[in-house]
C-alpha cells in the first residue's frame, strides 16, 4: 500500500519537521549573516581578509540551512534528495570557477593596461 | 519452434496506473528536487556573468559594486526573508500535527514577510533606477539586475505560490495532493534562503568591499 494512501500526514517527509531546528537555524543564519556585515560596513580588517570571513560564513550557512532546513543528511527518506545535491555541487562550482578562470586574465591580455589600473570611475 | 506471446495493442497495459507499492509522496517532492537544481545552475551561469562583468572596465565609465550595492539595507531584507522561511518552517510543523490553523497562520506570515522582503527590494531597484543605474547603463549593471532579480522573480512565485497553497489548504484540507505541493513549496521556499545566503555574501558584502 501506498504511504499517502494511509494517511499523507503520515509520510517521513511531512513528519521531518522540527520547530526547535527551525528556530535555531534561523537565529544562526541572521548571525552568520550579520557578522560579517559588521565587520565590512566598519572595515575591520583588510580587504582580503573580510572576503575570506564573508566565503566562510556563507560556507557555514551553506552547510547549517542545508542540514537543519533543508534536511539534507542521509536518512533513508532523504538520501537521494542528497546525493542529487552532492552531485549538483561540483557542477555549480565548475560553472562558476571555470568562467572566472577562463576570464581571469583577459582584461590584463586586451585592454589598455593604464585603463586596468586607474581608479574606479565616478558617475 | 519459439512460442511468442501474443499482446493486443488495444488493450495491453503498459504500466500500473495506480499507486500501489508507490510512494507518490516522496517521487513528486524527489522530482521538483531536481528541477530546482537544475534551476539552481541558472544562478549559477548568472553568478559566473557577474563575477566575470563585475569590474571597472565593464562599469562603462559608470557606477561600480561600490556605489550599486547597499549591504545594510540587503540585510533587513535577508531578516524579511530568513523569517519568512522560519514562519513557512512553522506552518510545516503545524501540517505535521495536522492544525489546519496553524498551516494558514504559518502561510500567511511566509506570504507577508516574502511580501515584504519583494517591497524592500522593489524600493532599492527604484532608486537606483531613479539614479539613472538602469540595466542598460553599462555591463555591470546588466548582471547584477540579472542576478538579483532572478531571485527576486522567484520570490514572486513563490509568495503567488502560498497564497494559492491557503485557498487549496482552506478549501480542500490535507488531502495527499495538498500535502505534497506544501512539501514542493516548502522546498522552493527553503532554496530561496539558499540561493540568498550567496547574493547577500558575494554580491552585496563583496561589493561593498570592492574586491577585484
Amino acid at each position: 500500500m501506498s504511504t499517502e494512501a494511509r494517511d499523507p500526514l503520515q509520510h517521513p517527509e511531512v513528519q521531518l519537521a522540527r520547530g526547535g531546528q527551525y528556530l535555531g537555524t534561523y537565529i544562526v543564519s541572521l548571525l552568520l549573516t550579520g557578522a560579517p556585515l559588521w565587520l565590512v560596513v566598519h572595515h575591520l580588517g583588510t580587504p582580503l581578509r573580510l572576503m575570506i570571513v564573508v566565503v566562510a560564513c556563507a560556507a557555514a550557512l551553506t552547510l547549517i540551512q542545508g542540514y537543519f532546513w533543508l534536511r539534507l543528511d542521509f536518512s533513508r527518506t532523504q538520501r537521494w534528495m542528497t546525493a542529487a545535491f552532492v552531485l549538483f555541487i561540483p557542477l555549480f562550482v565548475m560553472t562558476i570557477g571555470l568562467t572566472a578562470w577562463m576570464f581571469a586574465t583577459l582584461y590584463t591580455r586586451t585592454m589598455i593596461p593604464t585603463l586596468m589600473h586607474a581608479p574606479a570611475f565616478a558617475h | 519452434m519459439s512460442q511468442e506471446a501474443y499482446v493486443d495493442p488495444a488493450t495491453a497495459v503498459l504500466w500500473d496506473q495506480s499507486h500501489t507499492e508507490h510512494d507518490m509522496i516522496a517521487t513528486r517532492t524527489l522530482g521538483f528536487w531536481l528541477y530546482l537544481l537544475s534551476d539552481a545552475m541558472i544562478v549559477s551561469s548568472l553568478f559566473a556573468s557577474y563575477l566575470v562583468l563585475d569590474h571597472r572596465v565593464n562599469a562603462a565609465a559608470g557606477p561600480t559594486a561600490g556605489d550599486v550595492v547597499h549591504p545594510m539595507a540587503a540585510f533587513w531584507g535577508t531578516v524579511l526573508l530568513f523569517s519568512a522561511i522560519l514562519a513557512y518552517g512553522a506552518a510545516m510543523v503545524g501540517l505535521k500535527r495536522g492544525n489546519r490553523t496553524a498551516v494558514l497562520v504559518g502561510l500567511g506570515g511566509a506570504f507577508l514577510l516574502g511580501g515584504g522582503f519583494l517591497l524592500a527590494e522593489g524600493y532599492d531597484f527604484a532608486q537606483l533606477a531613479l539614479h539613472g543605474m538602469v540595466p542598460e547603463r553599462s555591463g555591470y549593471l546588466s548582471a547584477f539586475y540579472a542576478l538579483v532579480l532572478y531571485h527576486g522573480a522567484h520570490l514572486v512565485f513563490g509568495v503567488l505560490w502560498i497564497a494559492v497553497m491557503m485557498a487549496q489548504v482552506a478549501r480542500q484540507g490535507f488531502t495527499p495532493n495538498v500535502v505534497y505541493r506544501l512539501l514542493n513549496l516548502k522546498l522552493f521556499w527553503f532554496f530561496q534562503g539558499f540561493i540568498w545566503i550567496y547574493v547577500f555574501s558575494f554580491v552585496y558584502l563583496a561589493g561593498a568591499l570592492h574586491v577585484h
